[in-house]
């Protein structure tokens, strides 16, 4: 996550398949490694190629080095290039060890545990290392230094044991270091705009989806049980009817509503009353609803009736397995095919397993599904992964061609039992060619199977929702949960708790889909300096918004920008907002006190989405949409009077006079439904001065 | 007649009264609502009751999970917190409060609840959840007077003692981490060896080297017994280990290191050991390490390879 904060983005590669080809690294900034075994020299040698010609590296905890072999001739020329090197033995007994400096960058989350780990002997190269931990160890009589974590020009190091801590028993982890501070200084991360994926119209995002488990529990609620009513119904009754200022996208399980695995039209009548519903996006959650997707990446429906007890007696299953270990042992080669065939946990691969898996049905046949249920004008949008949520990359394109968007997994989260950014997930996880994007939280099983079960666990998805947004946005608000919390009243409070926060809150509220297209754009934007303070942004798709952090003393330069709608300040960070009718745009900055914006009407922050921007030498047009009511600010207004009307096609559906004084600032907040695209005009009518 | 009348007064009587007896108590009324699925009137029932200044501790428990049910977890918890508090010295009743506090997220209540029920019922389980709250929050001053009540208790698990002696060493309190990583070794597994290490450097440092080299005996007996491989142990770690032994007494050290027999069936931590500080027939050395302890002795050349 720091990585994507600060504007990376991240591929993995995995060096026990061998090293990335020279077209993969052919563009990369930085490499950045974190190794738990040996690596051979064919590594070093690749490594130190890429450093000579340029990208960082950065290495993180154990060095791929044998401690035995830290002398090696190719581990430290490697690491010289970079700007140390690994000087002596590794230290393991630390009582004589003490520490000679510390700066900012230690003690992020957690301080410095007074039993040292064990370290490497690391002294800097070069006169541009900057060390941020320094430990001194003593030992028959001499002192010896070693520098743990250190940042250059070309990369850093942080030492295994002072990066992250990992609490012993229940294995929590937490940051030593300040990840962005650190990743900033060793990855030479510019000042410039970072696209952004938190923010649109000055303010946070807000998505909301619901996975389809659950849609026919039967309802223990009160006032639901007698009569049988199904979870779904629940749902759509007490939280999605009330709430039309609020998207959320309803994703069913093909099987749930086909009648060949029960008695489904009842389910049916509930999923096409949802999709019916304006702010209700359709989307799909799987057809079978796969628990662990790698076991059907080489599927075998044998073996998945062997496990799920459907073809084999159990005398069979049992020989059957205790030969496939025989042969493993024997023929380790084996090992990993029969591994990832065989479920994680125990459980069955997937929860409709009558007929066998058949990716087409999976995908296509599951977006039919939900299709024939929805009305004719609104198609499918969204793709939302089921179980462990690691599709495998055949899986993706799947879903890619058939144009829609895919999104789940991640699960972050930030509270008392995850108390750590380290649980905080990236924008997306990068599959070979394709991308699964992960939703903004985790979702509510998450917290409700926490310790012995919780029903009102999810409640606590506001810890995460307050630190990812202070002191710094990292993330969206997701109120992601699942049709079950139908079922249960604690349940049904806890989500019902988050959407009346969301009312009362200040966001943006946007469909699923839609976020996760955002999502898409963040990898896809190329932003290419003009000048000082002047940048052009294409191909960033329907991300429309970019970053500035540190951006304290500037402001953006209206007159200067293309393509460029607002501008909102949140401490030091500056957002952007971007004109999404431009497909390039030019955001330009200027000193705050030499900017002449003064007439340059521009969005502060708003409840819808907008685009189109046309500023009149007195006032400005601007096409909206959204949820709920139209609350915005605008600055940059000459003071005066000024006509407000608002237009959904040839008709003006609201209208109103309002007052600009001196600090040039609009506040609306305009009555009327913007589902369909609306049409602002802002018009003076008597200024107070001259413009 | 009037036999009839007092009769058939007294079978009304009989049946108002038997009436009112069947008429159902509280807690028959919200243990029906509950059996019923009707939770929002078993709820109401309760809260009168507890209003009422009901103490019924089935009753206190049933409303406590209804609210909890409907997720009125601020209420709930003034239900337990009384509930405790009506039962000062109740391990179970303490044990819930803390369940609830975690399930509250309330990380510092959790806190004090489990610090009440180790004092009251001291056990590794609820040291080990302590533990955690301390380290997780870099609570260290906490963490290291727990575990000190647990090495007091002799409840204290071998990664804790080993953890409490390492503090104790690092901070000076040399006498505190000779206890603590004695107890340590005396519980620990065979293959455990950095705790081992630090207490054998603090007895030689303590002046106790008998002791210290006594136990290097032991181990390594132990390490052989237990046929450890001693994966992950870095070399610096044996040769320090060597170098200590033969500055404290060489002799007593080789006795130690040597004594065992190099039958070629040696496990490979013991072998190094023994290649460390045995001479060695000269054909079998390599020619670099001959001339070393051809020219420096044992005891340089451990030295060295340290400095290096």
């Amino acid at each position: 996550m720091p990585l994507n904060h600060l504007g990376f983005v991240v591929t993995y590669w995995d060096t026990n398949t061998g090293l990335p080809p020279p077209e993969r690294t052919a563009n990369i900034h930085s490499v950045v490694t974190w190794f738990e075994l040996p690596q051979p020299s064919d590594y070093y040698l690749w490594a130190q190629a890429l450093v000579a010609r340029g990208a960082r590296m950065i290495v993180l905890g154990e060095g791929g080095f044998s401690l035995d072999n830290w002398s090696s001739a190719d581990v430290n020329r490697l690491f010289e290039t970079i700007g140390f090197r690994i000087s002596g033995p590794f230290i393991d007994l630390t009582y004589s060890t003490r520490v000679l400096h510390r700066d900012q960058l230690i003690g992020f989350e957690h301080p410095l545990d007074p039993v040292l780990p064990g370290f490497p002997i690391v002294s800097t190269v070069g006169s541009d290392m900057s060390s941020h931990l320094v430990l001194q160890h003593r030992d028959a009589g001499a002192a010896i230094r070693s520098s743990v974590v250190l940042t250059g020009s070309r990369g850093g190091f942080a030492a295994s044991g002072y990066l992250i801590y990992e609490e012993p028993y229940t294995h929590r982890t937490k940051w030593i270091i300040d990840p962005f501070a650190f990743f900033r200084k060793a990855l030479g991360a510019s000042s410039g705009p970072i696209p952004d994926v938190t923010t649109l119209s000055g303010r946070r995002i807000y998505f909301s989806h619901i996975d389809g488990d659950g849609w026919n529990n039967v309802s223990h609620i009160d006032a639901y049980y007698d009569a049988r009513a199904i979870s779904a119904e629940v749902v759509l009754r007490e939280l999605v009817v009330p709430y039309p200022d609020l998207p959320v996208s309803v994703g069913v399980i093909g099987a749930d509503v086909d009648n060949r695995y029960g008695q489904a039209e009842r389910s049916r009548r509930i999923a096409r009353e949802l999709f019916k519903l304006p702010q209700v996006e359709v989307a799909v959650h799987t057809y079978t609803h796969p628990y662990q997707w790698s076991y059907f990446e080489n599927y075998d429906r044998q073996v998945e009736e062997q496990l799920t007890g459907s073809g084999e007696a159990e005398w069979t299953a049992v020989l059957g397995d205790r030969i496939r270990r025989l042969v493993r042992r024997l023929y380790p080669g084996t090992a990993k095919t029969h591994i990832e065939r065989k479920p994680k946990d125990g459980d069955p691969p997937r929860a409709y397993s009558e007929f066998p898996f058949d990716l087409e049905q999976e995908t296509r046949g599951a977006v039919a599904a939900a299709q024939e249920l929805a009305p004719l004008d609104k198609p499918t949008a969204l793709y939302l992964w089921s179980g462990d949520a690691e599709p495998f990359e055949v899986a993706i394109a799947a879903v890619r061609r058939l144009g829609v968007r895919n999104m789940n997994g991640g699960d972050t989260r930030i509270d008392a039992d995850y108390p750590s950014l380290t649980y905080v997930s990236p924008v997306a996880r990068l599959v070979g060619a394709e991308r699964q994007i992960y939703a903004g939280n985790a979702n509510d099983f998450l917290y409700i199977t926490d310790g012995q079960g919780r029903d009102h666990g999810y409640l606590y998805l506001q810890a995460t929702i307050a630190a990812t947004e202070e002191p710094q946005r990292l993330k969206p608000v997701n109120v992601y949960y699942h049709m079950y919390a139908g079922e249960r009243a604690a349940q049904l409070a806890a989500v019902r708790h988050h959407l009346d926060e969301a009312r009362k809150s200040f966001f943006t509220p946007i469909a699923t889909s839609q976020y996760a297209a955002i999502a898409e754009g963040f990898f896809t934007t190329e932003i290419t300096a003009l000048g000082g303070s002047t940048w052009r942004i294409r191909n960033r798709g329907a991300l429309q918004t970019v970053r500035f952090d540190d951006a304290n003393g500037v402001t953006l330069d209206l007159v200067h920008s293309i393509g460029v709608i607002g501008q909102q300040r949140k401490g030091a960070t500056l957002y952007v907002a971007l004109d999404g009718a431009y497909d390039d745009v030019v955001v330009a900055l200027a000193h705050a006190d030499t900017v002449a914006n003064a007439t340059h009407p521009y969005l502060i922050d708003g409840r819808w989405q907008f685009h189109s921007l046309d500023r009149h030498d007195c006032g400005f047009t601007v096409a909206a949409q959204g949820f709920g009511s139209g609350q915005m600010r605008w600055g940059g207004l000459a003071a005066g009077i000024y006509q407000i009307s608002v237009r959904a096609g040839d008709t003006t559906v609201w209208e109103a006079t309002e007052e600009v004084n001196d600090n040039g600032r609009l506040a609306l907040t305009i009555d009327t439904s913007a589902l369909q695209p609306v049409i602002i005009d802002v018009a003076c009518t008597v200024l107070d001065g001259p413009r | 007649m009037l036999r009839h009348v007092v009769f058939t007064l007294l079978l009304i009587t009989t049946a108002i009264a038997a009436g009112v007896a069947m008429v159902p108590g509280e807690r028959e009324r919200w243990t029906m609502l509950v059996r019923d699925n009707r939770n929002e009137e078993a709820l109401d029932v309760l809260k009168a009751s507890s209003r009422a200044g009901q103490r019924d501790a089935d009753a206190v428990l049933q409303l406590y999970k209804l609210l909890m049910s409907f997720a009125e977890i601020a209420r709930a918890t003034q239900v337990i917190e009384q509930f405790v508090a009506d039962r000062p010295g109740d391990v179970e009743a303490i044990t819930l409060l803390a369940k609830h506090n975690r399930d509250a997220q309330n990380v510092y209540g959790e806190e004090r609840a489990l610090k009440r029920i180790f004092e009251l019922s001291p056990s590794q389980g609820t040291a080990q959840r302590l533990l955690s709250i301390y380290r997780l929050d870099g609570a260290f001053d906490r963490e290291e007077s727990l575990l000190r009540s647990l090495l007091a208790k002799q409840i204290i698990a071998a990664n804790d003692a080993e953890r409490l002696g390492l503090l104790l060493f690092a901070r000076g309190d040399l006498d505190g981490a000779r206890q603590a990583l004695t107890y340590f070794d005396e519980i620990a597994n065979p293959e455990r060896i950095i705790g081992r290490l630090a207490l054998f450097d603090l007895l030689v440092h303590l002046g106790d080297t008998q002791t210290a080299l006594a136990k290097v005996a032991v181990w390594i007996q132990n390490w052989r017994k237990a046929s450890i491989h001693l994966p992950g142990w870095p070399e610096v770690s044996l040769t320090r280990l060597v170098r200590m032994m033969m500055a404290v007494d060489a002799v007593a050290a080789r006795r130690i290191l040597c004594a065992t027999p190099q039958d070629g069936s040696s496990l490979a931590a013991i072998q190094r050991l023994q290649d460390l500080a045995c001479p060695a027939p000269a054909n079998d050395v390599p020619a670099g390490e001959a001339v070393a302890v051809a020219t420096t002795g044992q005891a340089g050349n451990l030295s060295g390879e340290l400095q290096r």
